[in-house]
């Protein structure tokens, strides 16, 4: 949907079952398309959120990875949209430089749950997000990586954000 | 039908009633007996002073309106009140046969005492039916001495002075009673808890400590006083003071020393939604009174580093209020000041840490900024919202934001009731609801939001609108709604310099979704969609 407009473009396109929590960022790509990043699930993320049909809540498939979505509005034809998991850690509550909302960015920090060796919660059931991870040249397929930072044995980390430490400082001081 | 012949007449020779200075000189002269049973009386009567905040408090606590705990009560009462004024009456009749002069008076003690530890725990319950349940325990136990009561003064005083004593003592009764007591309630909560929503703490300290001051005896039921006996050297009653004391120390103590916060977890079965952890309910209000036990003081921050960074989130040192989810928590919004030298902070809002760094120093202010409301009818200029998801900062204000409601506003640094300034926004005052996440465009300082359930039409899902709000507050470019295919949780938006979307994600359950419950997500029966536009 056009910002600005009265809603009347707005236009739906279709995809698998998935559950989206935060978005971390998003940009236009010229008039071709959009293109934003997700936390995203193959299944419910939240346990306390029953399932329809009462199946147990799935720990495996609430997973949340950082996904691409990207949108062709350039043609009509194509229905869908595109889907890439940008790093294969999971995680929850993805999140980039506030300051660059709404245009191309490059990094993001989200908590990270993918390398915790503590058992699983049993009441969230899900690993416990121990380590804020730097996600970086998030545009840049051949250059990604990231970073893991523990904050310790005995702790967990909550949402992410950057802190810069003046207003021309690169995005890199962080509170978590 | 003829009067009975009245007997113990105080008349003087000329057979005149006793004239208001004989009263007076017989009280007085008799001040040992009439002075700790009036002073006792008068104490007891205090408790009379919470009885008019009873409907606040289940309103504030638990939601009720006054009219629902009025009907529920008042049947209650009508129910249980002939139970504990006969059973008193029986009582004290059963231990006069028995010999005891001092029967009614001992009745009026011995109920003081018993209902005591209801008066205290009833406003403490987690749920408003137990808090019911004790609160009606409590009214049995107290009507249990009223009769005995008024009786104690009948029997000791002379014939021609019942009247006027009578009067005298329910000058006192009532003016202490209906006018200093709920005043003084009323002063507890402001001075003491110096919060309004905290009334059930002021409630049981005074149900707990002001109140509890049983009647002193006489001896010589059904003949003149003798001040030679009080039933404060009865057995019980000179414990009761002590351990009053022991009490209201428990429920002014600081939280940290009474049971620390990471201690006071459980956990509890709610109904559809399997175990979680909730929070066992505090005596203390707001604070995380962090201690340098605890803070930990290995932090290391940049030298460079100077501003605040707010958080916000559940608190779940509330009761829950099953079954709502853990999210649906109380707002607790935190405020961590970083800073060279460390800064005082505005008042009220309390340091409660400071945490050492290398090159700086933070410092850690907490305070509630809503509520809960569930349940409560709507009351306009009162979110129902508990402001516990998303803080943003915008046209020089702090957004404090629930899905389900308007933002909470605040300006930072000030710790003014956020609900005050509820209106004072432009971004407050059009949306009933607002996202958690707005998004603010990096190149103009638009704030785009996002109302999460605008209309229903039938049984047919909702629409969604979305509206945006210049650097200064302003509602900028158009609004729009936005027609959502089915039920289901739209949580975040993105926002491009040219364009919004939407993800709703699997299918919601409508049904719960009208009774404005938690959603259901089903499992493969439908498509996400994603909306986007050309």
């Amino acid at each position: 949907m056009r910002r600005g407009g009265d809603g009347s473009d707005l236009r739906w396109f279709k995809g698998p079952e998935r559950c989206a929590t935060h978005t971390m960022g998003t940009f236009s790509d010229g008039d071709r398309g959009s293109t934003s990043t997700w936390t995203w699930a193959s299944k419910n993320q939240f346990p306390f959120f029953p399932n329809l049909d009462g199946a147990p809540f799935d720990p495996i498939g609430a997973q949340g990875h950082v996904t691409r979505l990207s949108v062709d509005l350039a043609t009509t034809s194509r229905p869908g949209y595109e889907m890439e998991m940008l790093y294969p850690h999971n995680g929850v509550l993805s999140r980039q430089d506030d300051r660059y909302h709404t245009v191309p960015y490059g990094v993001g920090l989200h908590a990270d749950g993918s390398t915790s060796e503590r058992p699983i919660s049993t009441s969230s059931r899900r690993a416990p997000c121990d380590a804020a991870q730097l996600l970086d040249a998030v545009r840049s397929r051949a250059r990604r990586r990231a970073t893991s930072y523990f904050a310790g044995p005995d702790s967990s980390v909550q949402e992410c954000c950057f802190v810069p430490r003046n207003e021309r400082a690169r995005p890199r001081a962080t509170v978590t | 039908m003829h009067e009975p012949a009245r007997r113990g007449r105080a008349m003087d020779a000329a057979g005149r009633a006793a004239p208001a200075g004989d009263v007076l000189r017989y009280l007085w002269k008799h001040r040992a007996a009439f002075g700790p049973m009036f002073g006792g009386l008068a104490l007891n009567s205090l408790a009379l002073g919470t009885l008019p905040w009873v409907a606040p408090f289940y309103e504030r606590t638990y939601g009720w309106s006054p009219a629902q705990y009025g009907i529920i009560f008042g049947f209650v009462y009508l129910l249980i009140a002939p139970l504990g004024l006969t059973f008193g009456g029986l009582l004290a009749e059963r231990w006069a046969k028995q010999g005891r002069n001092d029967a009614n008076l001992r009745v009026v003690a011995v109920a003081a005492l018993v209902h005591m530890p209801f008066a205290i725990l009833y406003p403490l319950m987690p749920t408003p039916y137990l808090a019911l349940t004790l609160l009606s325990l409590n009214t049995v136990l107290i009507l249990i001495g009223a009769g005995p009561q008024n009786a104690a003064l009948q029997v000791i005083v002379p014939n021609e002075m019942r009247g006027q004593v009578t009067a005298l003592f329910l000058t006192i009764f009532t003016l202490i009673g209906f006018g200093v007591g709920p005043t003084v309630v009323a002063l507890i909560t402001d001075y003491v808890f110096r919060d309004e929503n905290e009334l059930r703490y002021s409630i049981a300290l005074m149900n707990g400590v002001l109140a509890r001051r049983p009647p002193q005896s006489c001896s010589g039921a059904g003949s003149r006083p003798t001040g030679a006996r009080s039933l404060r050297r009865e057995p019980g009653n000179g414990d009761l003071i002590p351990l009053v004391l022991d009490l209201s120390r428990t429920l002014l103590a600081p939280r940290s020393e009474t049971r620390p916060r990471h201690m006071s977890t459980f956990t509890t079965t709610a109904p559809n939604f399997g175990r979680q952890p909730l929070a066992l309910a505090s005596t203390r209000r707001s604070g995380w009174n962090a201690t340098s036990a605890t803070a930990r003081s290995k932090v290391v921050l940049p030298e460079d580093l100077n501003g605040s960074f707010y958080r916000i989130g559940p608190d779940f040192q509330y009761p829950p209020r099953l079954p709502n989810i853990p999210f649906d928590g109380e707002g607790h919004l935190g405020v961590f000041r970083f800073a060279e030298r460390p800064r005082r902070l505005p008042q009220p809002l309390r340091a409660h840490a400071a945490l050492q760094g290398a090159g700086g120093r933070a410092r850690v202010a907490v305070r509630h900024v809503s509520q809960s409301v569930h349940g409560r009818p709507a009351r306009q200029g009162v979110s129902r919202g508990t402001a516990n998801t998303g803080v943003v900062f915008h046209h020089g204000k702090l957004l404090v934001l629930k899905e389900d409601s308007p933002p909470v506003v605040r300006r930072p640094g000030h710790a003014r009731d956020a609900r005050r300034l509820l209106h004072r926004s432009a971004a407050s005052s059009r949306a009933s609801t607002f996202t958690a996440h707005p998004k603010i465009d990096s190149e103009t300082g638009e704030l785009v939001a996002l109302r999460l359930r605008g209309a229903w039409r039938g049984s047919r899902p909702t629409t969604s609108r979305s509206y945006s709000f210049d650097r200064s507050g302003r509602a900028a470019r158009g609004e729009a709604w936005i027609k959502v295919p089915y039920v289901g949780m739209l949580h975040d938006f993105a926002v491009t310099q040219t364009h919004v979307a939407f993800l709703v994600d699997a299918d919601g359950h409508e049904r719960r979704a009208h009774e404005a419950g938690p959603a259901c997500i089903s499992r493969g029966t439908r498509a996400c969609r994603r909306g986007s536009a050309s």
